[in-house]
């Protein structure tokens, strides 16, 4: 015989058990399923603005290229790549050269619409390099992507292309037309991001267009859930020796210039970080002044002149110095004046690049385009701030 | 404790038998003298047993960071190259343990930590198999089997040992447990309290508080299998008091594993375990292979378990046979947590084996049958009196079960009790433990780490304090991080399943000395290359005949040291 309260009291429990199981077996769906809901709730690509960010001219110095040396210049470097097969990092590099709005009284040249018009239209890639070379853009896997290093219907550095487009003002809705389907440059600007890894082989245009395009210092994730910014990028940038690197590191220091003067108007860096930049580009500085040859020209062994220049791609010294004292002087005229040589030594090295561009023949021009791009822009760098 | 009542007179004395002042339950047999001086020696043997030079050190390090900080860790801080990989320490408590004990004891208080670990999972196991068998002979089987699985993880101090200790506390409360009403005074249900608690303690000491976790969801959800079986009624199953008490109990403990400053996270990354750093704590995806000793083992484990259930008379609980089934699934996932499968096969395994032994009288004389008995179908285990001989439980008249007359009052009772600390003493005096305490030699480094320590490659660049990064094994890592120069960076170390996938995959090119791999270590700005001559020959020979932007710095017989030159050097 049970006494009511027992019975009362075991029938209570017996509920409490009950409702407590629904309330385990609740959380216990709901846990995984809050946890898959929110995985992963990192941003996987920094915020963008469509227009990028302009990084004025800051210099103008008649001694380092005068009017008239420098529109020798130009005018050798004019790019004469209207006809069949055109290679395309001539294209890319001939674009960020001269920008979107160059025209030419050349028929032989190309416009700079002409240019990014090769570089974005698939149809016009198509009628320059024929029906069956592969196309040079392409969308796969829901990502757009440059064929790179396959050859002259191919660019030469990744995302090359995609920084000349965005250093030569190209907003983020603006089309590219893919084989069979049209796609807003922001899809290959995110797909470049996407792919971005901070360890990656080459990485300094990416970073260039990323930061170009951000609408401020916030983080994102690698998809192998690595953060980054654009401080782990330039501590990226600052990590290897000056002369590793593609173009004999230069690009590293040019992107870290341009990561200063965009950090101007958008604030991407830490204090830290901008300090370590400023540190790094003076000692950039300081191994050139010491390692300037008396005619005013810089090598493969720019950070210490004591070791023997070597470049195992390109065999003439002329052109190993064009590529290192052109690429010098681009960063030198984007970067602000604290970080300057003296004056004679930004002399020398304009004299004599304008003076060698000058004496060049059209072959030695076209062979050497990629860098030669880079020191007429430097140049005209030079003679276009205030 | 038994006290004499009085003095006697003298004359009275001398006629008089001595009363022993202890109680008898502390006079050993000669078997449980065997069955201590097993252990002690085992414990011995753990004191021998040098310092790694991989994973502790991490875990010190990582605990000096928690010291120094007062906070855990978001990135690890022993890795440079992870410093963008999100990750948190699982075993923060071990981690703050590993380096206050270092600091307080320096290596030889890590060796104490280490025999304590493994010496008390040790003793824990033995007394679940025996509680389970009540026979000496099946817990030292029960332990026997269980050391194959184990011997690989016991020798590397880390969190996971006291995992292990926590999960054997677990099979022994929850082994209690289950013979035992539910509470019916607020004293017993604080005694319950105990689960939840030690579950509250895992979860701080290690995430491998998960397995403990899926060990009670099984035993709870077991315990309604059981019980709808029995009632052939779901809804009568929470009736029974004592069912429903060993739910809720499970059910609390698994709560308690909130009790983190991990909290949620805990449970957020065990969810999501394939990517998150508690699941690269068990390092991720690692098949078990079948063609393997452990492959192998498990293949037999599952024989034995076949011809139980065959041959058996008892039945198995479900809540075991679902503990087995997961931590089969789990071992099979990655094959480190084979010593989890074997713990919980071998407190399932041993005491059914033990009873098919007895009923079909095989071993009989030799090692005799399990103290459990069959009631229904179900295995009962007898529990261990906490009073009066632990060996008197079992009916006497089972072969070979610790019986009465192995204790019976003897003018000598407490003899085997008197040798067995003789033992205990003499191991402990013997051990490189008593140093501290009762003098003698230091043991001379090379016995107290590991023979392959990089102890030299550590001094070398103590004398150089790299700037750089600094490329060197991954089981180097650890230990050039936390005895190289301060501020050093290593490139990988035993947490290496962390880095981006990038990077795992230019340390191993580099260890082959694959294709461009000097230009990869341009790439990360290595300033110094150490490398391991035993198991990177290749490199090794890269280096030395190859190189024209390394010189060799350091070299003995063992590793050599490059750095980079400078330009122009």
């Amino acid at each position: 015989m049970s006494h009511p309260q027992h019975k009362s009291r075991g029938n209570l429990g017996v509920r409490l058990f009950w409702w407590s199981q629904a309330v385990f077996l609740a959380a216990v769906v709901a846990v995984p399923t809050v946890a898959g809901w929110t995985r992963d709730p990192r941003p996987r690509l920094p915020q963008f603005e469509m227009e990028p960010t302009r990084v004025e001219p800051l210099h103008d110095n008649p001694l380092i290229v005068t009017d008239e040396q420098l529109a020798a210049v130009l005018k050798k470097l004019e790019p004469r790549l209207r006809h069949s097969q055109p290679k395309i990092n001539y294209v890319d590099h001939a674009l960020r050269f001269w920008g979107v709005d160059a025209t030419f009284q050349d028929p032989a040249c190309l416009s700079g619409e002409e240019l990014r018009k090769l570089l974005v239209d698939h149809e016009a890639f198509q009628a320059a390099w024929g029906k069956d070379t592969k196309p040079l853009m392409s969308l796969r896997n829901g990502l757009v992507s440059v064929r790179m290093q396959q050859g002259n219907a191919t660019a030469s550095h990744v995302d090359h292309t995609l920084a000349s487009l965005a250093e030569c003002g190209t907003p983020l809705d603006f089309d590219l037309s893919l084989p069979g389907q049209i796609v807003p440059l922001r899809s290959l600007l995110a797909s470049a991001v996407a792919r971005f890894e901070i360890n990656q082989q080459e990485y300094e245009w990416t970073t260039l267009a990323a930061a170009l395009y951000a609408t401020n210092g916030s983080s994102w994730y690698s998809v192998d859930g690595e953060r980054v910014d654009f401080n782990r990028c330039a501590q990226r940038l600052m990590r290897q020796q000056y002369q590793q690197g593609v173009c004999y590191g230069n690009h590293r220091l040019y992107t870290l210039v341009m990561l200063l003067r965009i950090d101007e108007q958008k604030s991407l860096l830490d204090d830290s970080t901008r300090s370590a930049i400023a540190d790094h580009l003076r000692e950039a500085t300081r191994r050139l002044i010491a390692s300037q040859s008396p005619e005013g020209y810089w090598d493969q062994n720019w950070p210490d002149a004591k070791s023997a220049a070597r470049d195992e791609k390109l065999e003439t010294p002329l052109s190993r110095r064009i590529l290192a004292t052109g690429h010098a002087l681009e960063w030198w005229a984007t970067a602000p004046a604290e970080f300057h040589p003296p004056r004679e030594v930004l002399v020398r090295a304009g004299q004599w690049l304008a003076k060698e561009i000058d004496s060049m023949d059209q072959s030695a021009i076209e062979k050497n385009y990629t860098f030669l791009s880079h020191a007429g822009r430097a140049l005209r760098l030079w003679r276009s701030g205030e | 404790m038994e006290t004499v009542s009085a003095h006697p007179r003298p004359t009275e004395a001398a006629h008089m038998p001595l009363t022993p002042v202890l109680s008898e339950r502390y006079a050993l047999t000669a078997g449980q003298f065997g069955v201590v001086a097993v252990l002690t020696a085992w414990c011995w043997y753990l004191s021998y047993i040098p310092l790694f030079y991989a994973v502790t050190w991490r875990h010190a390090m990582v605990g000096q960071w928690i010291a120094e900080q007062n906070a855990l860790p978001r990135v690890d801080p022993t890795l440079a190259l992870a410093d963008g990989m999100e990750w948190t320490t699982t075993s923060w408590l071990s981690d703050l343990s590993f380096h206050l004990l270092e600091r307080a004891g320096g290596a030889l208080a890590l060796q104490a930590a280490l025999v304590v670990l493994v010496g008390g999972a040790s003793i824990g196991l033995a007394r679940l198999f025996y509680v389970a068998t009540s026979s000496k002979w099946w817990m030292l089987a029960g332990l026997a089997f269980v050391l194959p699985f184990v011997w690989t993880r016991v020798g590397v101090l880390r969190p996971e040992l006291a995992g292990a200790g926590c999960f054997v506390l677990l099979l022994l409360m929850w082994q209690r447990l289950r013979t035992e009403p539910a509470p019916n005074s607020a004293t017993g249900w604080a005694a319950g309290a105990w689960l939840p608690l030690l579950m509250a303690v895992w979860a701080n000491l290690d995430g491998s508080v998960l397995w403990g976790v899926v060990a009670l969801a099984c035993f709870a959800l077991g315990e309604f299998i059981d019980g709808w079986q029995e009632r052939r009624d779901p809804r009568l199953v929470a009736r029974d008091s004592g069912c429903r008490w060993r739910i809720w109990l499970a059910q609390a403990s698994i709560a308690a594993t909130l009790c983190t400053p991990l909290g949620w996270d805990l449970w957020r990354q065990a969810a999501s375990l394939a990517t998150s750093a508690l699941g690269a704590s068990f390092g991720g995806l690692r098949p078990m292979l079948v063609a393997s000793w452990l492959g192998l083992g498990l293949l037999a484990t599952w024989a034995l378990f076949g011809v139980l259930l065959r041959y058996g008379r008892a039945a198995f609980r479900a809540g075991d046979v679902l503990a087995f089934v997961a931590f089969s699934l789990l071992a099979g996932y990655n094959e480190s947590l084979a010593p989890w499968l074997a713990v919980v096969a071998a407190s399932i395994l041993i005491p059914h084996t033990a009873q098919l032994c007895r009923d079909r009288d095989w071993f009989g004389a030799l090692i005799g049958a399990a103290g459990g008995s069959v009631s229904g179908d179900v295995l009962v285990v007898a529990p261990v009196p906490e009073s009066g001989n632990g060996a008197n439980m079992v009916s006497a008249g089972q072969a070979g079960t610790d019986s009465p007359e192995e204790t019976a009052a003897k003018p000598f009772q407490f003899a085997y009790s008197l040798a067995a600390l003789l033992v205990i003493w003499v191991a402990f005096a013997l051990s490189p433990l008593a140093t501290p305490l009762l003098g003698g030699k230091p043991r001379p480094l090379n016995r107290i780490y590991s023979p392959n320590t990089p102890h030299a490659i550590a001094e070398f660049l103590r004398g150089q304090s790299p700037k750089g990064l600094v490329w060197c094994p991954e089981e180097w890592g650890d230990w050039l991080r936390w005895n190289g120069p301060a501020g050093i960076k290593v490139a990988v170390n035993s947490n290496a399943s962390i880095l981006p996938r990038i990077v795992r995959q230019d340390y191993a090119q580099v260890a082959r000395a694959d294709g461009t791999w000097t230009r990869t270590l341009d790439r990360y700005g290595v300033e110094y290359l150490a490398v391991d001559k035993q198991t990177q020959q290749r490199l090794a020979d890269s280096v030395q005949s190859t190189l024209e932007s390394w010189t060799v710095v350091y070299e003995d017989e063992s590793a050599l040291v490059a750095r980079r030159k400078e330009a122009g050097e």
